[in-house]
């Protein structure tokens, strides 16, 4: 196995490539919108540099390829000498894709396969298309395509000293270091405002342990540099350097200056005390090798420079525990599994106060019952602290929408704005998870079904560029998702007519269902209203998972449309998974679960207001003749079912956007319980979404509404 | 690391030289007049029958749910999952929880039985392999019968307990 190097070192590249990876995502696509943003570029080319220096430190050959030559695009980029376009954007796109790729087969401790030729030549040729331009004669003798700092020291080497493009190499280097604008001598303390700006950003992402490393960069950078220039003056004359020696020297530089990118915000402090001197000590030493290097492109002493930074990084380990320690502004990364076991715990918590607030209402002793609502409130504190340590904000799922947009929208030769809102939303780690897939294949739709082509779209009198609109909100304990878009909307007729044409209710039926209704068609399985079968969606399949995955999280789907508007798509999801608040009810003598989220009102059964409407009971609340079911029929066969008839509460629950009736024999109250599954070694289990442990050591059976009345009514 | 994990996990216990040698031991009970007997290693607790939450739907080996510690765990009734007319219980009713090994984790399930009786210790030799029943009982869950003190013991394969493999999850229209 190529990739067992040091497991620690390999586990930090992993962590940090997955944040840089999910950042060029987002990154390539602005670069898109934005071209000229130089800020952007550098970025980008950042980031794949960061990965090159990781995934060559790590020896992972194919990254390191493909890597490289995207950052030779991006330097010709950065140089101007090439522009951003739609081709060119396909083929980076393309590269990230692959890097993902490989990246995720490091993750899974194999060796990744070499990139496509093609697409290296692809990339090789958009490098070289621009640096044809250029006077210097590409050398092509390389056999592996040189570090494009290298090239540029040693093209001009050979022309024998045109230094200008050093120069803007080494100045575009010092921008890594200090930030861009730094170079043209924006002083140090300028740094200090964008530290506050960034801090809030990033500031959960930052380990104790980066935070070590990264202050480590800053103070072993300084030092290093000290002796470094100083030898490779005295050495001048010494033994060439080779290609290796000179990228992981530039990596040095590079990933430093990445480094103190990510370390603002945990370290604001520390690091705007520590950042003035950085740049005042290896500013100046920086030139100094560039000059060398220009000058003598293989002068910069071999053995003294890859030794330099060892003893000066031990140091600087020192050196950098102190204010990491002082500051007292540390993260800790802490394992998941455990995050999860302490929910755990919190979970059984939440049981056994439950059970003492029984007890409690049992004993009637006040001292008791003090320390019972002190507990309740501890206990809940507790609870939510823990949930909050799970969160992660929406960002993490709407991340990958721009890119998504981008390439359908390619792809179906369609012009499309993406705006996001409320991307800071914070989500339970687990529902980020789960909803990734619903979410994107929502997207899809929205693109391929909703956003018309720009040319209907202007007969229609809209703009060319369609829009969609992600957001996200918080609203009690729930969370809102919307998905908006402006284009051609949903018809009702169309809707009721391939209803019919799938077979899947008489046209009478159809014709008694609301819009509403309708457009909730689309969540039926096999129900795709597209007559093709494209490669983006009209399988008829998703929509129908889309809605059970969001079911299985305890949460709902809307849709609404208007025709020749657009449509908006609505998902409400509870704010954590472990946690569901319900409503307690009894049939027969056993005690079920009725999760909240999906109850709009109780009322006592009035036999009176009841009716038999084409076979079916039914109770007008309101005006609204509401279906009516006993629940005791369906759940506790043994329980005579024509006993207590009549008798009973009703708890009117929406059940996918219609509301119905369940008549229950008690009714217990509210509870929090945590959700337990019954476990494979079940069966049949359709309608019930697991069990908990009541107050009473008990256990109760927590229904799944909508699969129940899938399981009963139909 | 990895590797290390590796060499873990294929290291797995022989049981096959352990009942050349040394035998097995069984946990044997009573299901009316024909004595079980279940490995040793797999019974997690024995219990005295108590009052278990009934589930809807299931089919009626399956009695319901029991509180565990706080884990939820499903109890069967022995007689009836092996095809055999159920019966009251009584004083002597005790359930069994055994574990369930299947490709992916260790479940638990409990296992109502009439009563236990022994523990049974077993070699190879002692054990032979199940003759044909006939349609009265099922004999996929027998892995073999023991004979000790002039009976005849049906040893029971716990991870056959389980019902057959679950419906699969659903795929996403990755297009």
């Amino acid at each position: 196995m190529a990739i067992d190097m040091d497991d620690e070192i390999l586990q930090d590249f992993l962590v940090e490539a997955g944040e840089i990876l999910e950042q060029l995502n987002e990154q390539l696509v602005d670069l898109e919108q934005q071209p000229n943003d130089y800020d952007l570029l550098n970025a980008v080319f950042r980031g794949f540099h960061t990965i090159k220096g990781g995934a060559g430190f790590l020896n992972i050959e194919p990254l390191v390829e493909v890597c490289h030559r995207a950052e030779d695009v991006f330097n010709i980029l950065r140089q101007g000498q090439r522009s951003v376009d739609a081709y060119l954007m396909d083929a980076v796109l393309q590269v990230l894709d692959v890097v993902n790729e490989m990246f995720s087969m490091v993750q899974a401790g194999e060796e990744p396969n070499h990139a496509d030729d093609e697409l290296l030549q692809t990339l090789t040729s958009l490098a070289s298309a621009a640096s044809a331009e250029e006077p210097e004669p590409e050398p092509v003798q390389e056999p592996a395509v040189p570090e494009p700092a290298v090239e540029a020291v040693e093209s001009s080497a050979e022309l024998g000293g045109d230094d200008e493009i050093t120069e803007e190499e080494f100045d575009a280097l010092l921008d890594q270091l200090h930030g861009p604008g730094k170079h043209l001598g924006v002083p140090a303390a300028a740094e200090a405002p964008e530290v506050a700006q960034q801090a809030p950003a990033e500031s959960d992402d930052i380990t104790e342990e980066e935070v070590e490393a990264l202050l480590d960069e800053l103070h072993g950078k300084g030092k290093f540099n000290k002796p470094e220039p100083a030898q490779s003056a005295v050495d001048a004359t010494s033994d060439e350097i080779t290609e290796e020696e000179f990228e992981s020297l530039l990596d040095e530089l590079h990933g430093k200056g990445k480094f103190k990118a990510t370390a603002r915000p945990a370290t604001a402090a520390p690091a705007t005390k520590t950042t003035p001197p950085a740049p005042s000590t290896s500013s100046q030493p920086a030139k100094a090798p560039a000059a060398k290097a220009e000058n003598q492109p293989a002068a910069v002493p071999k053995t003294k420079a890859a030794k330099a930074p060892e003893p000066a990084r031990a140091e600087a380990v020192k050196e950098a525990k102190k204010p990491a320690a002082s500051s007292g502004e540390t993260t800790v990364r802490v394992d998941t599994a455990r995050l999860d076991d302490i929910m755990n715990m919190v979970c059984e918590l939440v049981l056994v106060r439950n059970r003492l607030a029984t007890l409690k209402a049992k004993l009637g002793d006040e001292e008791v019952a003090n320390a019972v609502a002190n507990l309740d409130v501890v206990t809940a504190d507790l609870q939510n602290s823990v949930m909050k340590t799970r969160m992660q904000p929406v960002k993490k799922v709407f991340g990958r929408f721009p890119r998504v947009i981008r390439d359908l929208a390619r792809s179906l030769k369609k012009e499309i704005d993406l705006e996001m809102h409320g991307e800071e939303t914070d989500l339970d780690k687990n529902l980020v998870e789960a909803l990734s897939d619903p979410m994107v294949h929502l997207v899809r739709n929205a693109v391929d079904h909703g956003i018309e082509s720009p040319e209907e779209r202007e007969m229609a009198g809209k703009p060319r560029k369609g829009k969609v609109i992600l957001s996200a909100a918080q609203e009690g304990y729930h969370i809102l998702l919307s998905i908006r878009d402006d284009g051609k909307g949903m018809d009702s007729s169309v809707l009721r007519r391939k209803a019919v044409e799938k077979g899947m209710m008489d046209e009478e039926a159809a014709a008694r269902l609301d819009d509403k209704e309708c457009y909730n068609l689309i969540f039926q399985a096999g129900f795709s209203t597209k007559t093709e079968i494209s490669d983006v969606s009209g399988r008829g399949v998703g929509m129908d998972v889309v809605k059970t995955r969001i079911t299985q999280m305890n949460g709902s789907v809307e849709v609404d449309s208007e025709l020749g508007k657009g449509s908006l798509i609505t998902i409400k999801l509870p704010l954590t998974l472990a946690i569901l608040p319900t409503l307690m009810v009894i049939l027969g003598s056993q005690p079920f679960a009725l999760p909240l989220a999906s109850v709009v009102e109780i009322f006592n059964l009035d036999l009176r207001r009841t009716n038999v409407v084409d076979g079916q009971l039914t109770i007008l609340v309101r005006e609204r003749a509401l279906p009516l079911f006993y629940l005791r029929k369906w759940l506790v066969k043994s329980h005579n079912s024509t006993v207590g008839e009549g008798i009973g509460h009703v708890v009117v629950v929406n059940v996918g956007g219609r509301q119905v009736g369940l008549v229950v024999d008690y009714l217990v109250g509210q509870e929090e319980v945590v959700i337990k599954p019954l476990g494979a070694l079940l069966t049949g289990l359709d309608g019930m979404a697991g069990a908990t442990i009541t107050g009473d050591g008990k256990i109760a059976l927590i229904l799944d509404v909508p699969g129940l009345m899938r399981k009963y009514v139909h | 690391m990895s590797e290390a994990l590796k060499t873990q996990g294929t290291r797995v216990p022989q049981p096959e030289m352990d009942l050349e040698s040394v035998g097995a031991e069984y946990l044997t009970f009573l299901l009316g007049a024909e004595d079980y007997g279940v490995d040793i290693l797999r019974v997690q607790e024995i219990r005295g029958w108590e009052q278990v939450t009934r589930i809807p739907n299931q089919p009626g080996y399956v009695k319901g749910v029991l509180n565990l510690r706080g884990s939820i765990v499903p109890i069967f009734d022995l007689r009836e999952r092996l095809g055999m007319p159920g019966r009251d219980y009584d004083k002597a009713t005790v359930v069994i929880v055994l574990k369930v090994l299947d490709e992916y984790s260790e479940k638990s399930v409990g296992v109502v039985v009439d009563g236990v009786s022994d523990v049974l210790n077993a070699t190879a030799k002692d054990i032979a392999a199940t003759p044909d029943f006939g349609s009265r009982l099922d004999t996929e869950f027998i892995t073999g019968l023991a004979s000790a003190g002039g009976k005849m013991i049906m040893l029971l394969d716990v991870d056959k307990l389980q019902p057959p493999a679950g419906r699969e999850n659903d795929e996403f229209d990755e297009a």
